[in-house]
């Protein structure tokens, strides 16, 4: 296990269904598959890269949107690193249980110009 | 279901030439959509003509001509207005650019966003094609105000309005359920509770006051 600190940076796949007309994130993109009990899967960026992660299982035209980990945890959500057999730097963020939550989630995340997956 | 004009449709239903997009339109009813057009009215007035004579039927629709309705009264409007210089009305083209959203929604598979999420259920998008039909009728759909309408990984559909007076989304979910969260201009976050869903018509007043 991995300490995250505050300042340290995650990156959130994104499906462009996600993104906005005007280019920010939907909340949707937090409204996970167990919602309103979620918990939204992030990578924790010191331990991969934008083109790696946004390539991470297979999916093409993928975004990638990154926030800091003092974001959600002012919000009173958790974040820890949770390795994955196949994912070494796969994170959470924990407590993503209401519309309002998500959505101030998303306002934290700014989407990487000229970062998609391949696929 | 993409929606693609047979030759036989437009001989049956007009001569016009139609330049329809892909639809997922099974539900609507708007076989008089062109009767009544006052060739005199402003545009808005127009709209508003308009879609005061749409029968917002959709349980008759599931039994009746279902998209052939649809696509009929369009060219039939389109019939009448390429003889003045009408363009299609604004509401009109609300409603076709977001008819075309639920479809681009109602065909993605199974985990498209990450593991787990599902795609649109059947459910949510009868409700959200109803509702888009409850919009054109408010005239909801041609204030011009920014509407983005969003697939769930959670098998629902949400549309989001940012307007002067703050911001609304309306999710439809799963269940075909509705839920909104409004955010007003000093920043605070209402939403609806999530143990009581409200029907399509309780959201109106409220993304009124956010378009203004």
């Amino acid at each position: 296990m991995v300490e995250i600190l505050d300042e340290d940076w995650l990156y959130r796949r994104l499906h462009p269904a996600c993104i906005k007309q005007n280019g920010t994130v939907s909340s949707v993109a937090f409204k996970t598959n167990n919602f309103p009990d979620g918990q939204a899967s992030v990578d924790l960026a010191k331990l991969t890269t934008p083109i790696e992660s946004v390539n991470r299982y297979g999916k093409g035209q993928r975004k990638l949107g990154q926030l800091q980990a003092d974001g959600p945890r002012a919000l009173g959500l958790d974040v820890v690193h949770d390795p994955l057999e196949d994912n070494h730097a796969h994170s959470l963020i924990r407590g993503v249980n209401s519309p309002a939550l998500c959505k101030k989630l998303a306002r934290l995340v700014d989407v990487l110009p000229d970062i998609e997956s391949k696929g | 279901m993409a929606l693609t004009i047979s030759e036989d449709v437009v001989n049956t239903l007009g001569s016009a030439r139609v330049q329809t997009p892909a639809l997922a339109v099974d539900r609507l009813d708007v076989p008089r959509i062109a009767r009544g057009v006052d060739n005199t009215s402003s545009q808005s007035d127009l709209d508003r003509s308009m879609w005061q004579k749409v029968s917002p039927n959709p349980s008759l629709a599931r039994f009746a001509g279902k998209e052939l309705d649809w696509v009929g009264a369009l060219i039939r409007y389109e019939a009448l207005t390429t003889r003045s210089t009408f363009p299609l009305p604004a509401v009109l083209r609300g409603m076709i650019d977001v008819l075309e959203r639920i479809s681009y929604a109602s065909e993605l598979p199974e985990g498209w966003f990450e593991r787990g999420s599902v795609g649109l259920t059947e459910r949510a998008r009868e409700a959200a094609i109803d509702f888009v039909s409850l919009l054109a009728i408010e005239g909801l759909l041609a204030k011009g105000a920014s509407l983005d309408v969003i697939p769930t990984p959670i098998g629902g559909i949400q549309f989001e309005w940012a307007g002067e007076h703050g911001e609304i989304e309306v999710e439809i979910d799963a269940h075909g359920r509705f839920h909104t969260l409004v955010e007003r201009p000093d920043g605070s976050l209402h939403e609806s509770p999530r143990s009581t869903p409200m029907s399509a018509t309780s959201a109106l007043p409220q993304i009124r006051r956010i378009l203004g």
